[in-house]
């Protein structure tokens, strides 16, 4: 293995950024003492922006830093910085109604963001895995946030055994590809000798290994079981933030890997063979989502749903990469369906987040009514964004759902574009049932919403970025 | 010249988006007549614009196959323009989009901002499919009208709102969606850069998609449109949805935005895939047959007046798609005539349906009776609308079915013979109609308040009379449409077998 030579210290600067910004919160939130440490958040937050700002703006050089263990794409970067500023301010907003301390929750959150983007940008699976589980170990502690509420604590208990179980089955996957590689003494771990591996039963249960891992973290068919009840469980920004961030860490790495492969030598048996198993693991997702999805009231477990249903298109996306081998374009796609994807999704959370009770595990559809008098605003971004979600135009939900049915047909894969299509009609059935709920009058008691300005403003934002982001989608066809 | 009808044409698009947008920025601070105020400009300048256009398309381009007034400003905005088939689809959203609006404004109507700015969203959408070139952007616009109309379903809708409003969500976007597949495999397949109609056109010319290639992009493109358009057996949204939805709503949604899915078959599908079409004619004129005849008869048994209509306008669709299975200019451009007329008229009857309904309170025909005496001018609107959709001479209508079924008889002497009994049957359920609703005398529940039925007042017969006035222009100069589709229809050598 060659050794590290040149530390280039500004390939990681956003996470730099990240990480020193939680430590500075954590310790000011531990030494200035209880009236001040109220008043601190701010810091957190101006932390977030910054590190946006080095993800934005940061130098960058092609090829890879730290010996070759990671990428300098930062795409993904700024993807999961803006996820954890909407979190954050929704986190303020769930802490205003007393959950437990915000210091500490916004410091591990960016520690979290700062671990997914690390996953992400690693081309070598050992690094990956170190990167994961900082993040995982994070999002255990967040999905148990709430300590006095049942569900909260059942959410991080659930979501540590299954992520427990799914990290064990990805180091296992990592040591069976290592194993392969050693009898030729090459570093099969590191993406750019990955395809050396594929003609070899080693390596390829290896894969199938970590392949299940991180089908486990984006909760795709088969291992999906564990989203509903985490996703509900969960305090409302944290749901949001696996909904979205963790989400799209998952498929984003996923798509690098597999774009890594070659099959240009005589593989193409394999070839087939991996991309008949990624379509039908994605047809099984998109169907068990959406008809997951029909059946529930539980507006948190809906979303669950509705986020297995959307893993599936993207898994769609990752099948016609591996179909058409690797394209900048299909990068591209991906970037667009997550940010219109976390726009639209945000917008609803912050819906969701918008009732005046800490627990928001059993609301159901039913609380939605007469919301129409009670916040226009509120209404208002739940059409919006629920009708992105169901890839109505001119939402951007749309044109992210165009771009993959175009990528699945051209490279094609008409069946999955099938799925897709009958997937879609069937999700039409419980967004717009919510938007249905949200247009009914209210019969009874209804229960409080909270109203801030600050918020109401995010909201808008949101809807408009929904609308609007949809114009980016010229510069990518 | 072209500068000012170019204008024309993003005005009728944009001002009704605009003023739903600012509407929607004013919502905490506007009042009820804001909103109507509002309103009624956007929708009188959409259909001032939109009949200049047509104006200037006659006037300069007429006899010109190619797409005018086309422009293109920037990527992220749609590219506009009209032809000779679009160009009266684009007058009709106008003129029927204006009386939408006209009886929203004169309607007692709870939280008219809101309506008014959903109506205003779907009128802009409505102007948008014809007058876009690019079919990413028909698609488009189209879609602008599902949310509004199911929002609108679900807040103002009557009874059974609740069913009807998701079943016309659900049916409407599995038709979007499958016909987008097409869509994209038809740009796929012909290799074209974007989605541009000339694009697609030009870059088919260096293609040859073969056969079956062309049977299934059509069948596609078939079943998804024809979903949009109610074709058989996937038509029950339709009357439910549109005897549900508010009337403007219905209004815009049986009137214009049904065309869509025809407009489409005649304008990209038939001329692209000529083979898709000869692969799929009897198919489709089966089909069709059912709607003309089995939904003409389930039209017959209807006693609630909105669902008489709302079934009427699904019986109608049957005769539009015949004109296709011709193949023929005359087939096609009667079609294309007929869809002009129907659009007028099933919106004109929606609308005097919800006058009738508002007088009479209730929706049963056979409780009806006798309104004649009281309401004169209302009985006169009512019957011209159903001697229009019945297609007597003098309106629209009667030019659509008469070269339809000429045409017809070259293709299938029989399905001639049998569509000609769909007219029989529209003319039974529409004059029956007339009887139960205006003749006789008044029913048992009637007489108590017969009284103190009014006609129909002055602003409420100003829409209806600029409905019968289109209707009636296009049935005395019937050029107006004939010349420019023709100019059009020539051109595509689909259209021109010898037959």
């Amino acid at each position: 293995m060659e050794t590290i030579t040149t530390f280039n210290w500004n390939a990681v600067i956003g996470e730099g950024v990240l990480f020193a910004f939680a430590v500075i919160t954590l310790l000011a939130d531990a030494l200035l003492g209880k009236p001040l440490s109220k008043r601190i958040f701010p810091l957190a937050l101006i932390g977030l922006f910054v590190a946006l700002a080095a993800e934005s703006w940061g130098v960058y050089s092609e090829g890879g830093a730290f010996g070759d263990i990671l990428s300098q794409s930062h795409s993904f970067g700024i993807f999961a910085v803006i996820c954890a500023i909407l979190t954050a301010l929704m986190a303020l907003q769930y802490y205003a109604k007393g959950g437990g301390n915000i210091n500490e929750f916004l410091s591990m959150l960016m520690i979290c963001t700062a671990g997914l983007m690390l996953f992400v940008r690693s081309r070598d699976l050992m690094f990956s895995f170190v990167a994961l589980e900082t993040a995982t170990i994070c999002l255990y502690a967040m999905s148990a946030w709430s300590r006095k509420s049942a569900s909260s604590l059942e959410a991080g208990a659930r979501y540590l055994i299954s992520g427990g179980v799914s990290g064990a089955i990805i180091l296992m996957g990592i040591a069976l590809i290592y194993g392969a590689g050693l009898p030729a003494n090459s570093d099969l771990l590191n993406f750019s000798n990955v395809s050396f591996g594929l003609d070899n039963g080693l390596f390829m249960s290896g894969l199938m290994f970590v392949v299940c891992g991180l089908l486990f973290k984006i909760s795709a068919f088969p291992f999906q079981f564990w989203s509903p009840d985490v996703y509900q469980g969960s305090p409302t920004p944290v749901s949001a933030f696996f909904a979205v961030a963790s989400k799209g860490a998952g498929i984003a790495f996923l798509l690098t890997l597999c774009a890594s492969f070659d099959f240009s030598k005589d593989l193409a048996h394999i070839h087939d063979k991996l991309v008949s198993t990624f379509s039908v693991v994605a047809a099984c997702t998109i169907l068990v989502g959406n008809l997951g999805g029909i059946t529930q009231i539980r507006t948190k477990r809906l979303m669950a749903f509705s986020g297995i249903a959307n893993a599936g298109y993207l898994l769609v996306l990752v099948a016609a990469a591996l179909k058409v081998g690797p394209s900048v374009g299909l990068e591209d796609v991906l970037y667009f369906y997550l940010l219109a994807y976390m726009f639209a999704n945000y917008g609803v959370f912050f819906v969701v987040n918008r009732f005046g009770e800490i627990d928001d595990a059993e609301q159901s559809l039913a609380d939605y009514r007469g919301l129409k008098l009670r916040s226009p605003i509120a209404l208002g971004t739940l059409i919006v964004n629920l009708a992105s979600l169901s890839g109505i135009p001119p939402t951007a939900g749309f044109f992210g759902k165009l771009l993959i049915l175009i990528a699945a047909w051209a490279a094609g894969l008409y069946w999955l574009v099938g799925v897709m299509i009958i997937g879609s009609v069937m999700s039409i059935y419980y967004y717009f049932g919510w938007m249905r709920a949200a247009l009914e009058p209210a019969e009874g008691e209804e229960r409080q919403l909270i109203e801030t300005p600050s918020m109401s403003a995010t909201m808008v934002a949101l809807s408009v970025a929904t609308v609007v982001f949809s114009a980016v989608v010229y510069a990518i066809i | 010249m072209d500068d000012f009808y170019i204008i024309s044409i993003y005005a009728g698009v944009y001002v009704p988006l605009i003023f739903a947008v600012l509407l929607a920025l004013i919502y905490p601070v506007a009042g009820g007549k804001a909103a109507r105020v509002l309103g009624m400009t956007a929708a009188s300048v959409s259909a001032l614009a939109s009949l200049a256009v047509w104006y200037g398309f006659l006037k300069l381009h007429s006899g010109s196959p190619n797409f005018a007034f086309t422009s293109d400003i920037a990527d992220f905005l749609p590219a506009l323009g009209v032809n000779g088939i679009s160009v009266p689809f684009f007058a009709l959203a106008g003129v029927v989009g204006f009386a939408a609006v006209y009886w929203a404004c004169i309607s007692d109507i709870k939280s008219v901002k809101a309506y008014m700015i959903l109506l205003l969203f779907m009128q802009g959408g409505l102007m948008g499919v014809f007058a876009s070139t690019n079919l990413l952007w028909i698609y488009m616009f189209h879609e602008f009208a599902l949310v509004p109309t199911f929002v609108a379903t679900c807040v103002w809708g009557g009874a059974g709102k609740r069913m009807a409003a998701m079943q016309m969500a659900v049916y409407l976007t599995l038709g979007a969606l499958v016909s987008l597949v097409g869509i994209i495999a038809l740009v796929v397949f012909s290799g074209s850069d974007g989605f541009g109609i000339g694009e697609i056109a030009s870059a088919l010319k260096s293609v040859e998609l073969n056969a079956s290639l062309q049977g299934w992009i059509f069948a596609l493109l078939l079943f998804g449109l024809g979903t949009l358009v109610s074709l058989f057996p996937f038509y029950t949204w339709a009357p439910r949805g549109y005897s549900a939805a508010p009337t403007s709503f219905s209004m815009l949604h049986a009137g214009v935005l049904k065309k869509f899915g025809l407009y489409l078959l005649f304008q990209v599908c038939a001329p692209m895939l000529p083979a898709g079409l000869s692969e799929w004619v009897w198919c489709l004129a089966v089909l069709a047959l059912f709607n003309v005849l089995y939904i003409g008869l389930v039209t017959m048994a209807q006693r609630d007046l909105k669902m008489m209509v709302s079934y009427s306008s699904v019986a109608h669709m049957g005769l539009c798609f015949l004109g296709l299975c011709s193949t023929s200019i005359l087939g096609v451009g009667g079609a294309l005539i007929l869809m002009f007329g129907h659009g007028l008229s099933v919106a004109l009857l929606f609308m005097l349906s919800n006058a009738v309904v508002n007088r009479t309170g209730q929706w049963d025909m056979r409780q009806m009776g006798g309104l004649y005496k009281k309401t004169p001018v209302l009985a006169a609107f009512f019957i011209a609308a159903i001697f229009a959709s019945i297609g007597l001479p003098g309106f629209a209508n009667f030019w659509g079915e008469l070269s339809i079924l000429v045409s017809l008889w070259n293709f299938s002497p029989a399905i001639c013979a049998l569509a000609a009994l769909g007219l029989i049957i529209s003319a039974i359920y529409g004059l029956r109609a007339v009887a139960w609703v205006f003749m006789g005398t008044p029913s048992e529940p009637l007489r108590r308040d017969f009284d103190s039925i009014s006609d129909l007042s002055l602003r409420e017969r100003f829409p209806a009379f600029v409905l019968i006035a289109a209707l009636a222009f296009a049935g005395f100069f019937p050029w107006t449409i004939a010349e420019p589709v023709n100019a059009n229809l020539s051109a595509q050598a689909v259209y021109n077998q010898s037959k």
